[in-house]
């Protein structure tokens, strides 16, 4: 708290408070001695009031001190700053950061218009009142750095400018970055008052990166301590929402019930009953045409999560799109979550079994059979076993994937027709076993081997096994084992494989600890034809435990998918507003521009780069959630891809729960801070704030209410 | 003596303090008092014949007008005014807070002038009445006679008396209840600044002994007012202490404590069969002696 003057020199009539002190002193009478038969009674009376007497007498020079002082400090004109002044107070210019909050919280509408409104009015309104010598610049607060003006200005009418330009976001809230710009331009000012004016909804889910992530301290010890800090809050005490945070969709398969589940959460302390949750789906390019397909009605506790099933039948195979809606609340932004969906026919695996046993358990494709559709029949990949002789008379057509396990050696009539299923597209994978005649395999199926076989190892029965090393490789099947959190494939043991000499056309994808490889791919020069995978182990226990590690389910899908040339949804990842996404391309392949539309139509043409050997385009401006269309533009075609943007309701935007003021003010409380949530009296706060209040009036009314209080106690005293 | 119409004049005690001598207050007080009564205050047995009444059964027959009988053929009994046999002990307070006095009369004064008449009264009636007198200590103890040449000794003490010493009332009534051996009517005239209940406990004392006790609580109108303004340092005429105090601050708590002081002393003697009869020194005598003849008419 400080006060300055505007008339200093009255302040040396503040001697003069002691006046009623001496009256008091002057007037005071001798007592006169009088007899009296009993002073016992006088006595008792006195001590119950000559006290309170006494208290009231100095009660009433106190009152009439108190007068003589504000009546001195009426003339010296006192000025009241709630925060620190520095140089010359009110005359002193100020150089100002506005730093307006523009995250899609700030959509929320209370009233008729939402908090941004709200808040750009009052930036407009506090901007207009700042003196001719003040500078200030403009910036917004969300998680993309976004700096309208990022100088200091006199000229208002920028700022003005910029000020009514600004757009609501679909961004979070990252108040640090906006605070290490405002830094950054307030170090270069030479003005001594140095502000940060803040205004939003003071939500704390924009706090988080400073309170959890503990860049506080450091932020504040690298800046000047003197900035001054004005947070304006915008928003109602804690403000309810409901949000859509979260869609997990199965894999589209053509006339099969596809699950979407949807996850709600109630950011509120209220428990929500009946809440409607619809989708809406269609053709990805009928996007704008969105279908109710399904409603239903969820009910969550006070700040909690619920979830949501649906099931649909997609009738066509394509790309599809959709929404997950509920009923829209104070805060919409956040009640609709975009999905897409793309449907495919069902992958038709022929497992041809080498050794089948007795019972079903027994045979050789038992357990890939179950990796393929561990849950049901209504997968995305359907399987059927087939026998060797069965092989001969079998319609390969029919399938797009054909698996032989175990298989000892074909004939040339069935090589034959292998080769031209594979020819044709169709995808082969080959298991070993004991049963494999490897002189069989090098000379009938060359072709397919992706080198030559030497023969089983170890030849004795070994106790020790051996380890698939780490995959480090980025190859399509192994996609799900890479990184921390990725299947752990060096967990399996193996005791026996086929030992193989890989050719040069050949890729080993994974190997033994040994250096011998365990799964390698057979390129085929063809330009149509089919990917062939080689296994040198078996598909069930007899060589290795990995049929009873959960990674066998991931590693058969993923190679099963592989061959087939289905897409990767492995690779999928969620998209939020905010992020970046990057595409890659090998010279062979390389698009000439890349075009990017997004949910409200506007487009922009992206050039490829060269980074080193690969070609690549990075894309940031996911600005507002929805479906996004890459077009890939290539000589003779065009390929397309569809992203579904969401918000970052992770990121705590949509919970309006409102940080404490007082530990807002502990947050920055190596910095003067105010916090104003007064909108009524926004602009003589907000000026009294920067240049200071003048408190005569206020004197003036104080100083009457005493002359009122002293002659009323010295009526009473009178009279008593 | 234009005095002599007026009875009120003979009581006032401003006037009682011009007479010269005490006998002649206690004169004035008591003639005047009388004169204003529509009937003789004394009653009782004695010599003198006061009326007949008829025979019962049971009565002496000593007593039996034989005169009347042998006129009216009835028997009726012949009634005497009692020879009085009532011990009256009249006990003043003359410390030194007896003195104080603000109208031309101290509580003193005014107690002697009271005690003289209750004497000149009690005499008259042919009670026998003693004189005791206090301080600290006991002064003086005239034992009581009924002979008319008392009064002049009760009176001579009286002029004598002079204030002073501090009060002791508890402990000089129980040296007195040693004196006092015979059933009587107790006087106490004091101002009674003393410990209420030590002093309510002496008294009952001697309703103990079969004493009928008349008190007549004296104090002056400026004690009950406090009429003094601006700041006065007050001098205990007793203990000789000061204290600063502002009358005008204190007046109406003063006037409280000590309205609570007074009717302490007056429920407690009511309660314990002790006439109390307060009497401020701007009051009249008649009043006092109102009193006495109440409580003697009621010994029969």
């Amino acid at each position: 708290m400080n006060i300055n003057f505007i008339n200093p020199l009255f302040l040396f009539g503040l001697p003069l408070v002691s006046i009623p002190v001496i009256i008091h002193l002057l007037t005071k009478k001798k007592a006169r001695r009088l007899p009296f038969s009993e002073i016992k009674f006088i006595q008792l009376a006195s001590i119950k009031v000559v006290r309170r007497h006494k208290l009231k007498e100095l009660f009433l020079l106190l009152i009439r001190m108190l007068i003589v002082l504000i009546f001195i400090l009426f003339f010296a004109r006192p000025i009241f700053y709630a925060l620190p002044i520095f140089g010359q107070g009110a005359q002193e210019a100020t150089s100002i950061i506005f730093i307006l909050d523009n995250s899609y919280s700030m959509g929320y509408r209370e009233y008729e218009d939402s908090y941004f409104a709200t808040a750009k009015k009052i930036l407009k309104d506090l901007v207009t009142k700042l003196d001719k010598k003040d500078k200030a610049a403009f910036l917004l607060m969300n998680s993309k750095v976004e700096n309208p003006v990022s100088y200091l200005t006199i000229d208002k009418q920028i700022l003005l400018g910029e000020i009514e330009k600004c757009n609501l976001s679909s961004h979070s809230t990252d108040i640090y970055k906006a605070l290490t710009k405002a830094y950054a331009i307030l170090s270069d000012s030479i003005a001594s008052n140095k502000q940060i004016v803040i205004i939003g909804d003071l939500a704390l889910h924009g706090y988080r990166n400073i309170t959890e992530l503990g860049v506080s301290e450091d932020l504040i010890k690298e800046f000047d301590k003197n900035v001054k800090f004005i947070f304006i809050d915008i928003a109602k005490k804690n403000p309810l929402n409901t949000s859509v945070s979260n869609v997990v969709i199965d894999e589209g398969v053509i006339n099969q019930p596809v699950k979407i589940s949807a996850t709600v959460e109630n950011h509120s302390n209220k428990k929500l009953k009946n809440l409607p949750v619809s989708i809406y789906i269609n053709e990805v390019n009928k996007k704008q045409n969105l279908k109710r397909v399904a409603q239903s009605f969820v009910s969550i506790n006070k700040n909690a999560s619920g979830n949501k099933e649906f099931f649909y039948n997609f009738t066509k195979t394509g790309i599809y799109s959709g929404t997950v809606n509920i009923k829209p609340d104070k805060l919409s932004i956040d009640d609709k979550f975009y999905f897409k969906v793309p449907v495919e026919e069902k992958i038709n695996v022929l497992l041809v079994d080498g050794a089948p046993g007795v019972s079903f358990y027994n045979n050789e494709t038992y357990y890939i059979k179950l990796a393929l559709n561990p849950i049901s029949h209504t997968g995305s990949i359907g399987s059927r076993i087939a026998t060797i002789k069965e092989l001969e008379t079998e319609d390969l057509e029919d399938f797009s994937v054909i698996i032989l396990c175990n298989v000892k050696s074909l004939k040339t009539r069935v090589v034959n027709k292998l080769y031209q299923f594979s020819g044709n597209g169709g995808g082969v994978i080959f298991f070993c076993g004991d049963n494999i005649d490897s002189k069989a395999y090098n000379s009938q199926l060359n072709r397919f081997i992706p080198g030559k076989l030497i023969g089983i190892k170890p030849e004795k029965n070994s106790i020790a096994p051996i380890k698939v090393t780490d995959t480090e490789s980025v190859h399509t099947v192994l996609r799900p084992f890479v990184g921390p959190k990725g299947g752990k494939l060096e967990k399996a043991n193996f005791y026996k494989y086929v030992a193989l000499k890989p050719d040069l056309k050949s890729s080993v994808l994974l190997k033994f600890s040994n250096g011998d490889p365990y799964l390698i791919e057979q390129k085929i020069q063809t330009k149509n034809g089919g990917r062939i995978l080689f296994f040198t182990s078996s598909c069930d226990k007899d060589w290795n435990n990995l049929p009873a590690k959960p990674v066998y389910v991931a590693l058969v899908q993923q190679a099963v998918r592989y061959v087939s040339k289905r897409p990767d949804i492995s690779k999928e990842k969620k998209i939020f507003v905010g992020s970046k996404i990057r595409r890659e391309f090998s010279s062979t392949k390389l698009p000439d521009s890349v075009k990017i539309i997004n949910p409200e139509e506007k487009s922009v043409v992206v050039k490829p780069v060269q980074d080193k050997d690969i070609y690549k385009i990075d894309f940031e401006q996911l600005d507002i959630p929805g479906i996004y269309e890459i077009i890939y533009n290539y000589k003779n075609k065009t390929q397309k891809e569809y992203l579904s943007v969401n918000l970052d309701i992770a990121s705590g935007e949509s919970n309006l729960t409102k940080i404490d003021h007082k530990k807002l003010k502990k947050l920055f409380s190596q910095s003067p801070v105010v916090i104003v949530d007064d909108l009524d009296n926004l602009d003589e706060e907000f000026l009294s704030l920067l240049k200071g209040k003048e408190l005569s009036k206020s004197l003036l009314l104080f100083l009457v209410s005493l002359l009122m209080l002293e002659g009323y106690v010295a009526n009473r005293r009178r009279k008593s | 003596m234009e005095k002599k119409d007026n009875k009120q004049n003979y009581l006032d005690p401003l006037v009682l303090a011009k007479l010269s001598s005490m006998l002649l207050r206690a004169r004035f007080v008591v003639e005047g008092f009388i004169a204003g009564l529509h009937q003789s205050p004394f009653r009782g047995f004695s010599l003198e014949f006061a009326q007949h009444r008829p025979y019962s059964v049971g009565d002496e027959l000593k007593y039996l007008d034989w005169k009347v009988y042998a006129r009216s053929d009835r028997f009726y009994i012949r009634q005497y005014r009692e020879e009085t046999n009532l011990k009256g002990y009249i006990i003043l307070d003359a410390s030194a807070s007896m003195g104080y006095g603000t109208r031309g009369i101290s509580k003193l004064q005014y107690g002697c002038y009271l005690a003289s008449s209750l004497a000149y009264l009690m005499l008259r009636q042919q009670d026998s009445v003693g004189l005791g007198t206090f301080s600290s200590k006991i002064n003086t103890y005239i034992p009581p006679r009924a002979n008319r040449g008392h009064l002049s000794v009760i009176l001579e003490e009286l002029e004598q008396i002079t204030p002073q010493g501090e009060t002791d009332i508890s402990n000089i009534l129980q040296d007195l209840g040693q004196h006092i051996k015979k059933r009587g009517l107790v006087i106490f005239i004091s101002d009674l600044f003393d410990d209420a209940d030590r002093v309510i406990k002496a008294l009952k004392y001697f309703r103990y002994r079969k004493n009928e006790v008349i008190v007549f609580h004296l104090l002056d109108p400026a004690e009950m007012e406090l009429p003094f303004s601006d700041l006065v340092l007050f001098e205990d005429m007793e203990k000789k202490t000061e204290i600063i105090s502002q009358p005008d601050i204190i007046r109406s708590q003063y006037k409280k404590i000590l309205a609570d002081f007074i009717e302490k002393y007056k429920l407690s003697c009511q309660e314990s069969g002790i006439d109390y009869c307060f009497m401020d020194t701007s009051v009249p005598l008649d009043k006092a002696l109102g009193a006495y003849l109440a409580k003697r008419e009621m010994l029969g």
